[in-house]
């Protein structure tokens, strides 16, 4: 599992996850996924796109580390995941959560928009 | 094209690697779509992860054998372990939670693999566990998970969730669903209100729906999730709905008149058996719900009840008469208890030894309720059978014994305080005791009230070493006693101050002239007067003595002093 993160604004941050959200995929990303979300508050985009596969390991995850960061006033917008990864998010209930958005822009604007009330 | 294959795992979490290589594999090999090979996925990883975190005990190594089998339209996969046995079926639905907040981590795997799963199976044999998922294949032109055309039979939601539609023949499928429409809803949308006629059926496709039976906007709702449907009680009984359905953000629902509905159903019985069942699941949770609210409303009720007679006990042993000691006027001795509303555990005795000798004790017993009350009849009764069979030996023998009795098979380590006294009314020699209470308040006639002396003294029931030292009082004609429990002196006023030792002493230095039922009067409305609106945090318990002497004889005044 590959992780890449970059800030594209203040306390704006967009990771990118490329590879298998199973166990071993979690295990590889979990710390700087979580010293990116769960320490501040931040608006975090994270680029689902390259996942191609999720497990409810994956999941745990990305709520754990949403939760973390709405506790510290941030929020957390997943961006385009393929349609079966969409499928389990939304059979989880994910997607009543964390917000699943497929259009960058207005998943940003709608980061700022969180930050900014 | 038929295929089997099997897969050994070991049981650690590493070995799941390997799930995602051989799954491929296999999907290759019997050209399985990339939707199939994805669900087969995440149904193995699921199923296997819940054998490996949960099925064994120990740190073991242990074998998990999985088997795939391809078969026409379908395929199998079996995981057995010889690990607890687990049937993951019996572990209630995850419900979907509503928040982030209240979103909860666990259980999600076994929901996972059970609705990706067309059907599982559980079996237990010879010592192993075995789960069996069953994966229908895709028809080719199976509709994709998100499609997102809107006109009607084209749904953006794979039929394959509509809980309704489970199990049924596709070509059934697409003849119920040609017969829908679909809706959208608004935000903030009421799709159905308590009271009105309805009928229609409604699935959800896409969106939110909640459902409140006080109002439109109740924090107390809860969702229908994806595939599920609403509004099938009224067009199963004709009766009017019987709560708020109200949209959540941008909705999609499929809507079924209860017409076209029941024409389904003679068309694809399928229907009518999945509804039963939807029902069945739901009455069988509601009755969780309601069964666990019932235990707890009887453990509730059963608990106040023991309290209840752990209480009349507690007060019921307590000496009544009025006057206390009619055979003895030369002491003139009045008592009350006022017990708090949960804490408990103070007593007093006042009983006659022979002619000339009285027994008075006050004590308060650790804990409350069922045991403490049973401690208490305990002790009272010791100290009476020890009072009595034992009159000539000194005061702390008596309650060496006392203490030892009480300590015998005391597992829970029930204590209590005690403050005795045995009293010659003719001559006025008192011989005391303390087991841990706190002091007595004294005054010699004409003098003000103090605190009386006290011998070392342990609470009662908890070391059988513990020693006990008698005292000696001399009673004169008109000398008094109060004896007391902190229920008292720790009375709290609605700024948390305590009563205290010192405001006992000058409230009672303030008394003036009091018969004993008049001394107890007066106290008890100082305190009230002290308390004001707090409540009574615990039993206040009060002995009061005044010594008349051999020439005492009690005037009517005296006893109308209450």
């Amino acid at each position: 599992m590959k992780f890449e993160s970059k800030e594209i604004d203040t306390d704006l941050v967009e990771i990118t996850l490329v590879g298998r959200l199973d166990i071993q995929g979690t295990q590889a990303i979990d710390m700087p996924f979580t010293s990116v979300t769960a320490t501040r508050r931040a608006g975090v985009l994270v680029d689902m796109s390259g996942v191609n596969f999720i497990a409810s390991i994956g999941i745990r995850t990305l709520l754990t580390n949403a939760k973390a960061l709405a506790k510290h006033g941030g929020k957390m917008v997943l961006l385009n995941p393929a349609p079966m990864v969409f499928d389990v998010l939304t059979t989880s209930g994910v997607d009543h959560m964390i917000p699943i958005n497929d259009d960058y822009d207005s998943a940003v604007a709608d980061l700022r928009a969180a930050l900014h009330s | 094209m038929d295929l089997s294959s099997t897969l050994r795992l070991s049981s650690n979490l590493e070995e799941l690697e390997r799930v995602g290589t051989w799954i491929a594999d296999i999907s290759a090999r019997a050209g399985l779509s990339d939707s199939l090979s994805f669900r087969l996925d995440l149904c193995l990883v699921e199923a296997v992860t819940n054998v490996i975190e949960y099925g064994f005990d120990n740190s073991e190594s242990h074998e998990i054998t999985v088997h795939f089998e391809a078969e026409n339209s379908r395929v199998r996969l079996m995981v057995e372990d010889d690990g607890k046995p687990f049937n993951p079926l019996d572990v209630p639905e995850h419900e979907q939670p509503g928040s982030l907040e209240e979103a909860q981590i666990g259980g999600l795997g076994i929901y996972l693999f059970r609705t990706y799963a067309d059907e599982c199976h559980y079996r237990r044999q010879a010592g192993k566990n075995r789960v069996t998922m069953i994966l229908e294949k895709e028809a080719p032109s199976g509709p994709k998970a998100t499609d997102t055309s809107s006109h009607p039979g084209c749904i953006s939601l794979d039929p394959r969730r509509i809980k309704l539609l489970e199990h049924l023949p596709d070509d059934q499928v697409e003849s119920v669903l040609s017969h829908c429409s679909t809706r959208s809803l608004s935000d903030g949308e009421i799709l159905l209100f308590p009271g009105k006629p309805n009928c229609h059926l409604y699935i959800l496709l896409s969106g939110r729906l909640r459902v409140s039976l006080d109002s439109p906007n109740s924090p107390q709702s809860f969702p229908v999730g994806k595939g599920e449907c609403v509004g099938e009680m009224s067009i199963i009984d004709g009766s009017p709905v019987s709560a708020y359905v109200v949209a959540e953000g941008p909705t999609e629902v499929i809507q079924v008149h209860e017409g076209d509905f029941w024409q389904a159903v003679a068309k694809a019985p399928g229907i009518a058996r999945n509804l039963l069942h939807i029902l069945a699941k739901r009455m069988r949770g509601q009755h969780e719900v309601a069964r666990q609210a019932l235990v707890r409303e009887l453990r509730l009720e059963h608990l106040e009840k023991e309290l209840g007679h752990a209480r009349r006990i507690q007060s019921g042993m307590l000496p009544s008469l009025d006057p206390l000691l009619p055979e003895h006027p030369q002491l003139d001795i009045a008592a009350s208890m006022e017990p708090a509303r949960e804490v408990g555990g103070d007593y007093y005795d006042v009983f006659a030894l022979d002619d000339h000798r009285v027994a008075v004790a006050i004590g308060d017993v650790s804990g409350k309720g069922m045991p403490a009350a049973l401690f208490m009849v305990e002790a009272l009764t010791l100290l009476r059978v020890e009072l009595t069979t034992r009159s000539s030996v000194p005061l702390h023998h008596v309650v060496h014994r006392i203490n030892l009795e009480l300590g015998r098979d005391n597992e829970i380590c029930m204590f209590t305080t005690l403050f005795l006294m045995v009293v010659d009314v003719v001559t006025g020699e008192v011989a005391f005791v303390n087991g841990g209470h706190n002091h007595p308040m004294f005054a010699a006639s004409g003098s003000a009230f103090d605190f009386l002396a006290m011998p070392n003294g342990m609470l009662v029931g908890v070391f059988e070493e513990a020693p006990f030292e008698t005292r000696h009082l001399q009673l004169s004609p008109g000398d008094q006693l109060l004896l007391y429990t902190d229920g008292i002196t720790e009375a709290e006023d609605p700024q948390r101050a305590l009563f205290s030792d010192e405001r006992l002493k000058q409230t009672l230095n303030a008394m003036g002239e009091q018969s004993a039922k008049g001394m107890l009067s007066y106290l008890r409305e100082e305190v009230k007067k002290f308390a004001g609106k707090a409540d009574q945090s615990d039993d206040i318990t009060m002995v009061a003595i005044r010594y008349l002497g051999n020439t005492g004889e009690r005037n009517e005044s005296d006893d109308a002093g209450a």
